[in-house]
């Protein structure tokens, strides 16, 4: 699956974040606030994190290299080994709370956000293969004037927009949105639409997958459920009247907005170690990860999490088989969508939530948990048939320790799509609700693909 | 721009944010930023990492980053010589010009001129291949900066070769 073309960034952009997320090992708050930075979601001013970049490198003071050294150095990405580090030298310019220049515009900043400048600056030192690296050092330099600040602060946000136009266009995205909310504003339901609706603005608009459809309305979704309803969205000044309003783009960005743990599951379960037992296949984990990408729908709107993997399948398969030009079935054969069926979803989505349930148990057991769930445990382990559980038991251990928080992330948040699918079926039952969607989806990919195509 | 162009840029920046995060692209292994930039500010005859050596031998895409991180901390540098000229090696590294003088049966003799203070306390030279020597220079005193390459130790004869190639990328280093 390529987030890339679908999201508004190219595989190069999503590589070089996650080398920086990876390199500094930033907990999920810190590499969503990265993400944010990167892309521009920033308010007021998106270029206010470079602004406090280079007028706390003015303050810190020193050679640009010794900068460089403590902004790739592993061991020195949070804030408190930072503040450690630079009140040692004795060189900083600083008060109780953070980093300050005093002078005839006074600036002040926190180590907090210094951790985070940190993070970014490493962003636009490595971005590209290091193309800036050179350009950006001898800014550096200039910071020895603490006058400097406004004009390299200037001169990096050049660079970030660069880095932007290179690597993310965002403006198709940005049509979108104005889109599907001119649409939703004259069905006068800005905040209480449906999966009908979702599924009726993809039928009307231009041609895109239905999954990135959805996954525009997810955003949309957790902006009004952050921000308010959008239809307040209107004044230019509405950020500002919107308390805490910068925690709450935190909120949009992560999944989970406590703790990020349904990233953080994603992020776990995507990226197994070597040596791993198999817990998932690859099937089940691509099926996890998508359910999870458009959480909160998994939960809160099953019929278009349905929808969208049932027939989201078919339309990239018919996206495959177009740029191919030849295998597997024909289009008029596809187009049909004779194979979409929510009862198997639904099955496969139970039986997948019993694996990942007797995975805890033995993960508890291996945690040394005792009475009713060591039995199961028990069991389940002398049962289980995947590769790596037969591994020596201490070895077991560690690897699944590593991994069982994730799982029963996944497992719970499984358990509720699950869940929501049967009552959705209460109401109606699937095999009539994939019918209904099934002539609907055949006739709009019959309209883009067979006719446009012989047209 | 109207106000809502602004909130639907906002829709579309977040969009990409969220995305960014979940999308997970292979890790890029081997040598990282810190160690790669670590061995770039290693002191002459320091030891020096042998899988950062024999990466940059053979990994285009890491000795590529190694020459912007050298670029990046060098006084100034030379990528490559220009047209080959009188059979003289003469290259002009920003202001300074590094010459080699190999005349048969005399100790060849790297000279650095036009040297302001402060002078670079080391040379580095980068071949094509990837592979990388590091010199000392010793003090600079008002004059050029004489640096015997017999008598100074095992890379000299490596010096000498790669200095005779135009492809060697020369960078002064503080």
């Amino acid at each position: 699956m390529t987030h890339a073309a679908s999201h508004g960034f190219d595989e190069a952009c999503a590589a070089d974040l996650a080398a920086v997320v990876e390199a500094r090992n930033l907990p999920p708050s810190d590499a969503a606030w990265l993400a944010r930075a990167v892309a521009g979601a920033i308010r007021p001013s998106r270029d206010r994190p470079l602004w406090d970049m280079a007028h706390a490198i003015a303050a810190i003071g020193g050679d640009p290299a010794d900068i460089i050294d403590l902004v790739l150095n592993p061991q020195r990405t949070s804030a408190s080994a930072l503040r450690a580090h630079i009140l040692s030298t004795g060189r900083a310019q600083s008060d109780d709370k953070g980093l300050a220049l005093g002078g005839a515009a006074p600036w002040h900043g926190s180590w907090t956000g210094l951790a985070r400048s940190f993070a970014l600056l490493e962003f636009l030192l490595t971005a590209d293969e290091l193309a800036r690296f050179a350009d950006i050092t001898a800014l550096l330099s200039g910071l020895a004037d603490p006058a400097a600040a406004p004009d390299t602060a200037r001169r990096l946000a050049a660079m970030m927009t660069a880095y932007r136009a290179d690597h993310m266009p965002l403006a198709p995205f940005e049509r979108r949105f104005t889109a599907i909310r001119g649409f939703l504003r004259q069905l006068g339901r800005t905040d209480s639409y449906n999966d009908d609706d979702i599924l009726t603005f993809w039928q009307g608009g231009e041609d895109a997958l239905f999954t990135t459809i959805v996954a525009h309305f997810v955003t949309y979704d957790r902006v009004a459920a952050e921000l308010g309803a959008l239809t307040a969205l209107q004044g230019a000044d509405y950020l500002s009247g919107i308390e805490n309003w910068e925690d709450r783009l935190e909120a949009i960005t992560l999944p989970d907005t406590q703790s990020g743990a349904v990233e953080q599951a994603m992020a776990t379960l995507s990226d197994l170690a070597p040596g791993t037992p198999k817990v998932l296949t690859g099937a089940e984990r691509d099926t996890l990860l998508a359910l999870l990408s458009l959480d909160p729908f998994h939960a809160n709107r099953p019929l278009t999490v349905l929808r969208a993997l049932a027939f989201g399948r078919i339309q990239s398969g018919i996206g495959n088989r177009l740029r191919r030009g030849s295998g597997g079935a024909d289009l008029p054969e596809r187009v049909t969508c004779a194979d979409a069926d929510y009862s198997a979803l639904l099955a496969r989505a139970r039986s997948l939530t019993d694996h990942l349930k007797t995975c805890i148990t033995i993960a508890l057991t291996l945690r040394g948990a005792t009475g009713e769930v060591a039995q199961a445990g028990e069991r389940n382990l002398a049962r289980m048939r995947r590769a790596g559980f037969d591994a020596p038991r201490d070895q077991l251990a560690r690897a699944v320790a590593a991994i069982d928080a994730a799982l029963a992330t996944a497992t719970t948040e499984l358990a509720a799509h699950c869940a929501a699918v049967e009552r959705l079926a209460e109401r109606t039952p699937l095999g009539d609700l994939v019918e209904r969607d099934r002539a609907s989806f055949a006739a709009t990919f019959t309209a883009l693909y067979l006719e446009g195509h012989s047209a | 721009m109207t106000p809502s162009d602004v909130d639907d840029q906002l829709l579309a920046e977040l969009h990409a944010a969220r995305h960014l995060i979940l999308a997970r692209p292979d890790a890029r292994d081997g040598i990282s930023h810190a160690d790669l930039w670590g061995h770039v500010r290693r002191q002459p005859g320091q030891p020096v990492s042998l899988a950062i050596q024999r990466g940059l031998r053979d990994d285009p895409a890491l000795a590529r980053r190694y020459r912007a991180m050298l670029q990046a901390l060098s006084m100034a540098h030379s990528p490559v010589a220009l047209a080959a000229s009188d059979g003289r090696i003469r290259r002009t590294v920003g202001d300074m010009v590094v010459e080699l003088l190999c005349e048969p049966d005399q100790i060849p003799l790297l000279v650095i001129s036009n040297v302001a203070d402060p002078s670079p306390q080391a040379v580095e030279l980068v071949g094509e291949s990837g592979t990388a020597l590091r010199l000392a220079l010793p003090p600079f005193d008002g004059g050029a900066i004489i640096v015997s390459l017999v008598a100074d130790g095992p890379d000299s004869d490596a010096a000498l070769g790669m200095l005779q190639d135009p492809g060697t990328a020369i960078f002064l280093l503080p």
